[in-house]
């Protein structure tokens, strides 16, 4: 185990590193002059200051020098803890990603245990139904939630809730995840990883209903319940569990836009900032960390996978 | 999952390959006609394909002309999806999003469909270092968030292409390098696939490794033949099945990825019409005029869920274990 | 033997199990011991209440509760900061509210009003001014605004690591200024202290628009002593800044996007101000902020909100005047619109009344046909320009050294920026260019930077006029002479390559001309008229100037450089 994990953590950091390095080495060659950017946001009018001005600048935030020296430089404060001072709003990175990270975790968390609770009963009843009308309509439904973008179904939602039905207000800010508010955000949050959930159990279960053990406890007049509770439940879980990855993903990809619709102040609009504002060091920051919550929750299930399926052993 | 699954008993008979293969497939399309929402999939897909390629020309209007006088019109005789404030009629382009969508859609999953393919199949097969490095690779490309990656690549890899293509057409006038339109079809189909191609490696990897362990690649083995013909007789046509389950899906995701991108501006450019930017533009007059918002909404949800019951069905038939 | 190991796996699964759910405890209460930042307001809520009987004589019909509530915040790409010392952004609306600017314009954008100086006067030729400070302006900590103040904040924008995006057009011209600039020395020599209330300004050049000039909130006074070295924190509720205007910031929290303002209780002002509280949330997404509006979260969004919503909120856009028409302007340095002939062609081969209607489809805006903002004093109202007349637009293109579509260039065109009526307006006009001159290869981004290096190579930038004071010479300069903003800048800039001799010397004779002469006048729309000879802007609509803000919030105007002016009257009207 041990050995394993270190070797594991061996190809993470050499892995991370390769994505700081293509990360950079994108922004740097392609995103554009943050400097330069930051005038044209002022906004009102075309740039007025000059090539000196934008000169003494870039090299005040140390863009001046060339790309090897500035991306030594990062990994260098990387490594002393430092995710580095923010272009656009003259303080540390890490400062802002102490109190937006926690949000989106929180509501991460609770969308992810959301969408199991709903996905897994789900996608069992689908199994039950194999082929026909409840299955295709639970699979129907949950891909269509999914299909439509979140910026179409968030502002709809929101419009429906608080001024048709009149029973919550438009988020803001953050009061904490067991604030009313949280609702609605986290119900469109959990639509993403839904659909995954509800068809990796749905398939999970019909594999499991062909199984010769299940046919023996069929065999045996065992009643239907204890079946599915008993003998296939934990080989169902294993595909969700295994996708965990996955589900991350399309958490961290949905933060973007429910939290810009729900004016969540969370990862995701911290990421967005940093794009649109061609924030270097917030840029780097959300890219380190984005990848580092999909490779733990990665870890995290091949820790828990020998646990849950018996037949897997380590080579 | 892919490494573990055990070698299925319905693969392990198909020992002397083409004759039986053929009625395999035979067997699986009958089973995928048999369930009517994978026909509907099936319909709604074939439908989708046929308006890429010929939409364009069956369309009422030119995509592209204007007609202000008429501009925000609601569904009616003359234009069956109303208009655009622009008084571009909707229909016509959606008909035109349907080839947008297709390209990005089909030439995503090519692209990312075959780097898998290829390493995968050379991971699983090669093992040893090759495996350890593939899936290295695989690992970090697979941690990353997608979208946000999508996004710099679209920003970072148009300028240098767009002013390569600049520069070649200086030097050399050609007007092949005069036109960049296309462009940002490229870059779109580009970011979607350089974060696609992992899920495929892996699925092929997996597949190797087990078909690799079962008796007829054994018996092909043990009879002399080589690793090429191992591979392409045995291994790749008996991955096939799980596959193209997985390429159907990839396609939804992919029209769905290009409308996230055109969301936050950096999708196909205008004046090409593509559903993601059409639904971005809808969003600050979906208030006034909500046929805007719901036409492009309702086209893609209907293709995605049509792209996943076709390929529930195929993964049904394909896969007789599961079908009892 | 398996079973130790089994053991010792579960062991260390179970440790990394512990050491992630300390990690997720740690995460929460970081996350519930951030939303204590704004718990002071809760305190500050109850003695707020048993204010008003201390505060100033509210007007007849004002509400009980005076809480203003705001939704900042337009684009994706503004910043949420209330830095005094940037020269606009988004949030530049809301400076007044904290400081007092040198002088305004009044809500006609007609008089000079006082602000920190109530005096000003310029000698024969204009080279040097006095300005004289309000006796009765005070900091908040009690202590008097001097010339001293003034002069050091000046000099510390001026230094370009403060990042002030406008410095050089107000101040460049003061003696000494070149040298702060260039970070050589930190005091200027052209602002000098005559005592603590008179401030003298030497010019390198005659300026008779020095006092409009410097009447904006960019150039509001700080106290120097606070600013200077802390530039980019001094301004912080933390940091107790001493401010001149009626209010001050109690809570700045820019990862909530949450800020409360309460009253200045030194406010020197006689009257107001009759807030209670201004609470700030930064809301980017207009979608988000017209729900807040409906559903009575907030009382004004800065956020390009849907007219749509009219229906449910009648009086919710009021009116406001604006200088600067947005243009859609012609790039000379680049093919194929360094050829006049081709400029012309792209402007007559478009009908502006078609793209102003694509362009506001729901109303809520004005044809405009010339170049001078009608609402500024000196302009020719009835002057239509640029005819839409297709045929001449094919004879000229045919005229040009390009002879035909085919043998065009490929034309880059972008609208820089993420407003929708500006997009369409663009896409119209390619629309009209393929129909009326077979042009198709046009390359269309809506950020110009998407081009990477071949921004400087594009053809068509869309950008505003911007004047910060009632003048038509200077709207003409900024527009049209090299050394504006406009033109200046580079071979990026929006009309970069643009230089017309003629337009110059009529500008510059206009500009050394006093203001009440009429002579102003005709040199500058004389200036007009050569510069639109030269064909060098597509127009597309001035979209009807308002603020959206509900209909009790009274006294609530802005000023020329988009600022609220006289905030200290703003109050809340019963409803």
């Amino acid at each position: 185990m041990f050995t394993y994990l270190s070797t594991r953590a061996l190809r993470w950091i050499t892995g991370l590193l390769l994505v700081l390095f293509v990360s950079y080495a994108m922004m740097f060659y392609g995103t554009g002059d943050p400097i330069k950017r930051m005038f044209i946001d002022l906004r009102e009018g075309s740039m007025t200051v000059d090539d000196a001005m934008l000169d003494k600048l870039r090299a005040k935030y140390g863009l001046d020098q060339p790309f090897p020296v500035q991306f030594a430089n990062y990994v260098g404060k990387l490594m002393q803890g430092d995710l580095g001072y923010s272009i656009r709003e003259k303080r540390a990175v890490l400062t802002m990603v102490q109190v937006r990270l926690p949000i989106s975790m929180q509501l991460g968390l609770v969308a992810t245990v959301l969408a199991a609770l709903i996905g897994v009963p789900l996608g069992v009843a689908a199994a039950l139904h194999h082929n026909r009308r409840l299955d295709s309509l639970i699979v129907g439904i949950s891909v269509f939630l999914n299909a439509v973008p979140i910026f179409v179904t968030g502002p709809l939602l929101m419009v429906l809730l608080v001024l048709v039905l009149k029973i919550m207000d438009v988020p803001f800010g953050w009061k904490g995840i067991f604030h009313s508010q949280v609702i609605l955000p986290v119900t469109v949050l959990a639509f993403s990883p839904l659909p995954t959930i509800v068809r990796q159990t749905r398939a999970a279960m019909l594999e499991v209903m062909g199984d010769d053990y299940i046919r023996t406890a069929r065999a045996k007049g065992l009643p239907e319940r204890i079946i599915v509770l008993r003998h296939m439940l934990r080989p169902v879980l294993i595909p969700v569990v295994t996708s965990l990855g996955l589900i991350m993903i399309s958490l961290v990809n949905g933060a973007i836009f429910v939290e810009l619709i729900f004016n969540i102040p969370g990862f995701g609009k911290l990421t967005l900032q940093g794009l649109q504002q061609v924030d270097y060091p917030i840029i780097m920051a959300v890219i380190l960390i984005g990848t580092l919550i999909v490779m733990v929750s990665n870890l995290l299930v091949d820790i828990v996978y020998p646990f849950l399926d018996p037949r897997i052993t380590r080579g | 999952m892919p490494t573990t699954s055990k070698p299925s008993p319905a693969l392990a008979v198909n020992l002397t390959a083409p004759a039986k293969e053929r009625s395999l497939w035979g067997t699986a399309l009958r089973r995928l006609l048999r369930n009517r929402l994978s026909v509907f999939g099936l319909v709604i897909v074939l439908l989708f394909l046929l308006a890429a390629i010929i939409g364009p020309y069956v369309a009422p209007y030119d995509f592209l002309s204007q007609n202000i006088a008429q501009a925000s019109r609601g569904p009616s005789v003359e234009h069956w999806f109303g208009t655009d404030p622009l008084g571009r009629d909707i229909f016509s382009r959606i008909l035109y999003g349907a080839r947008t969508a297709a390209l990005v859609a089909l030439t995503t999953t090519a692209v990312s469909l075959f780097i898998g393919v290829v390493l995968g199949t050379l991971a699983g097969f090669l093992r040893g270092r090759v495996d350890e490095f593939v899936m290295w690779i695989t690992d970090v490309t697979m941690s990353l968030p997608g979208l946000l990656l999508a996004m710099l690549v679209n920003t970072a890899l148009k300028r240098p292409i767009t002013a390569w293509f600049d520069q070649m057409y200086t030097q050399t006038r050609n007007p092949a390098f005069l036109n960049t339109l296309w462009l940002d079809y490229v870059l779109v189909f580009g970011a979607l696939a350089l974060i696609g191609w992992a899920g495929y490696a892996r699925l092929i990897r997996g597949q190797v490794l087990s078909i690799g362990r079962t008796l007829y690649v054994e018996a092909a083995r043990s009879v002399g033949a080589n690793t090429r013909r191992i591979m392409s007789r045995h291994i790749v046509p008996n991955a096939f099945g799980p596959l193209i389950v997985a390429v159907t899906q990839g396609m939804g995701g992919a029209i769905l990825a290009e409308s996230s991108l055109s969301f936050l501006g950096i999708g196909v450019q205008p004046p090409n019409a593509s559903w993601g930017s059409m639904l971005a533009d809808s969003l600050n007059l979906w208030r006034t005029f909500p046929h805007l918002m719901l036409i492009p909404a309702i086209t893609i949800g209907v293709i995605q869920v049509a792209f996943i019951f076709l390929g529930d069905g195929l993964n049904d038939a394909l896969n007789p274990r599961q079908s009892r | 033997m398996l079973s130790r190991t089994c053991a010792h796996r579960f062991w260390r699964v179970a440790s990394l199990l512990l050491v992630l759910a300390l990690a997720l405890a740690a995460c929460v209460p970081a996350g519930t011991s951030q939303p204590a930042a704004p718990q002071p307001q809760a305190q500050e809520a109850a003695p707020a209440a048993e204010q008003p009987v201390a505060g100033p004589q509210l007007p007849a019909d004002a509400a009980p509760e005076q809480v203003l509530r705001i939704a900042t915040g337009s684009s994706g790409s503004a910043s949420f900061t209330f830095t005094p010392m940037r020269g606009g952004g988004d949030q530049q609306s809301w400076q007044t509210f904290v400081w007092m600017p040198p002088m305004y314009f009044d809500e006609e954008f007609k008089d000079l009003k006082p602000g920190v100086f109530n005096q000003w006067k310029a000698n024969e030729d204009f080279t040097e001014w006095v300005f004289s400070i309000d006796p009765r302006v005070k900091w908040s900590d009690g202590s008097p605004v001097t010339a001293a103040d003034v002069k050091g904040t000046w000099e510390i924008m001026a230094d370009p690591l403060t990042e002030h995006g406008r410095i050089v057009g107000y101040i460049g011209k003061v003696e000494g200024f070149q040298d702060v600039y260039e970070q050589k020395t930190t005091d200027m020599t052209g602002l000098i202290v005559v005592d603590d209330m008179t401030l003298q300004v030497k010019l390198i050049a005659p300026d008779p628009l020095f006092h409009y000039r410097i009447a904006t909130t960019h150039m509001n006074p700080v106290k120097a002593e606070q600013a200077r070295g802390n530039v980019e924190e001094f301004w912080k509720p933390e940091n107790k800044p001493a401010v001149s205007g009626p209010y001050m910031l109690e809570s700045f929290n820019p990862d909530l996007g949450e800020a409360t303002m309460v009253p200045n209780p030194n406010w020197w002002g006689d009257e107001g101000p009759y807030l209670e509280k201004i609470t700030f949330q930064f809301v980017p997404q207009a979608e988000t902020a017209a729900t807040m509006l409906l559903n009575n979260q907030i009382d004004t969004t800065i956020a390009g909100v849907s007219p749509s919503i009219r229906e449910q909120l009648p009086d919710v856009f009021r009116p406001t005047k604006a200088i600067g028409f947005n243009n859609f302007w012609l790039r000379p340095i680049s093919e194929p619109t360094d050829d006049l002939n081709v400029r012309k062609a792209l402007i007559l081969s478009v009908d502006f009344q078609a793209v102003f209607q694509a362009a506001f489809p729901e109303g809520d805006a004005s044809l405009i046909t010339q170049m001078i903002d009608t609402d500024l004093p000196c302009n020719e109202q009835e002057m239509s320009w640029y005819p839409y007349d297709p045929e001449a637009a094919k004879a000229a293109l045919a005229a040009s050294k390009y002879g035909s579509a085919e043998n065009l260039p490929k034309l880059r065109v972008s609208p820089r920026g993420d407003w929708p009526p500006m997009n369409r307006a663009l896409e119209a006009i390619v629309e009209f260019w393929r129909q009326n001159l077979g042009i198709t290869n046009v390359e269309f981004k809506v950020r110009p930077d998407e081009f990477g290096e071949d921004e400087a190579k594009l053809n068509l930038l869309r950008d505003d006029v911007v004047v910060r004071f009632p003048d038509s010479t200077q709207y003409m300069w900024v527009a049209a002479h090299s050394a504006g903003p406009i033109v200046s800048g580079g071979e990026k800039a929006i009309m970069a390559g643009y230089k017309n001799l003629e337009v110059e010397a009529l500008i510059e004779e206009a500009q050394a001309t006093p203001v009440d002469d009429a002579k102003r006048c005709e040199l500058t729309l004389e200036a007009q008229r050569k510069f639109m000879d030269d064909y060098m802007v597509l127009f597309f609509g001035n979209p009807n100037s308002s603020r959206v803000v509900r209909e009790y919030v009274t006294n609530f105007i802005s000023g020329p450089d988009v600022a609220m002016i006289e905030t200290w009257k703003i109050y809340i009207a019963a409803h």
